[in-house]
């Protein structure tokens, strides 16, 4: 499906999709670093409870949207942008 | 995304990013039009646009309401952080330029700037759509040109700009089809 084809509900959807996983995907050196250099050198600062200190729970909060956002804009149908199942 | 921006913002090694401030409440704008907008295009067309004003006003005035301070105005964050030491190519010219007094009134100045230009783009809500797009697209962009590496707070800020404008193109015809009926 071309751009001029899609609802206009699609492409203001992919238009914000494509700006908020360029960001991602420019972030990703400086996330692995600091993901690499929390895992390296724990910081134990008592305001953050362990969990919220944990470097791998950084590194799937960074990643994990990375799958959902390419994969909508691989194919933006209505399934994917709302992730329910497609029919 | 809204989850995981959530989780990021509150982090010990991320809680200082502002960027997922913007993309925790873009994330909440396109599950509106994933949900919402689909199930009522049309509806969407005449609210979306107001919603990503509503939201470009609310992150321009946070980025504000932060600045409001005497050292904001005076411009000592922006001199210390930016005008006298950062490598960004601008600062790096303008310090080869200027000498220091100049530099620092030059850092007074632009902060000054700064904070009445934030400020003055929670107005953004109250424009007509495409007029607001084109604004908060040049806000952004002047954001991003003036210091490098805020590329990751002005990217969802145009991105929702161009949303915010492909819903009221669409919502046009439809209005003016309305009115010659």
């Amino acid at each position: 499906m071309t751009w001029r084809e899609m609802s206009p509900v699609t492409r203001a959807f992919l238009g914000l999709a494509v700006a908020i996983c360029g960001v991602r995907l420019l972030l990703i050196k400086q996330y692995c670093l600091i993901i690499a250099v929390a895992a390296a050198v724990p910081l134990h600062d008592h305001f953050f409870p362990a969990l919220l200190r944990q470097p791998a729970l950084l590194a799937a909060a960074f990643f994990a949207p990375l799958w959902t956002e390419l994969q909508v804009l691989l194919r933006p149908t209505a399934g994917r942008m709302n992730g329910t199942p497609s029919p | 995304m809204t989850l995981s921006a959530a989780v990021l913002l509150v982090h010990q090694a991320s809680y200082f990013f502002a960027t997922w401030i913007v993309v925790f409440w873009a994330g909440r704008f396109l599950a509106w039009l994933a949900w919402s907008g689909m199930a009522d295009p049309e509806g969407a067309g005449r609210k979306g646009p107001f919603l990503a004003q509503l939201l470009t006003a609310f992150w321009f005035l946070g980025g504000a309401a932060g600045k409001w301070t005497a050292g904001y105005w005076a411009g000592e964050p922006f001199h210390d952080l930016f005008f006298a030491h950062h490598p960004y190519a601008v600062y790096a010219l303008l310090r080869a330029w200027l000498d220091p007094e100049a530099l620092r009134v030059v850092a007074t100045w632009f902060s000054r700037g700064v904070v009445v230009v934030e400020t003055a783009m929670a107005g953004v809500a109250f424009l007509p759509a495409r007029v607001a797009s084109t604004v908060s697209i040049a806000a952004a962009l002047g954001m991003w040109l003036s210091t490098g590496d805020l590329y990751d707070v002005a990217g969802p800020v145009i991105g929702t700009a161009l949303a915010a404008r492909i819903l009221a193109a669409a919502a046009r015809p439809e209005i003016a089809g309305r009115r010659e009926r």
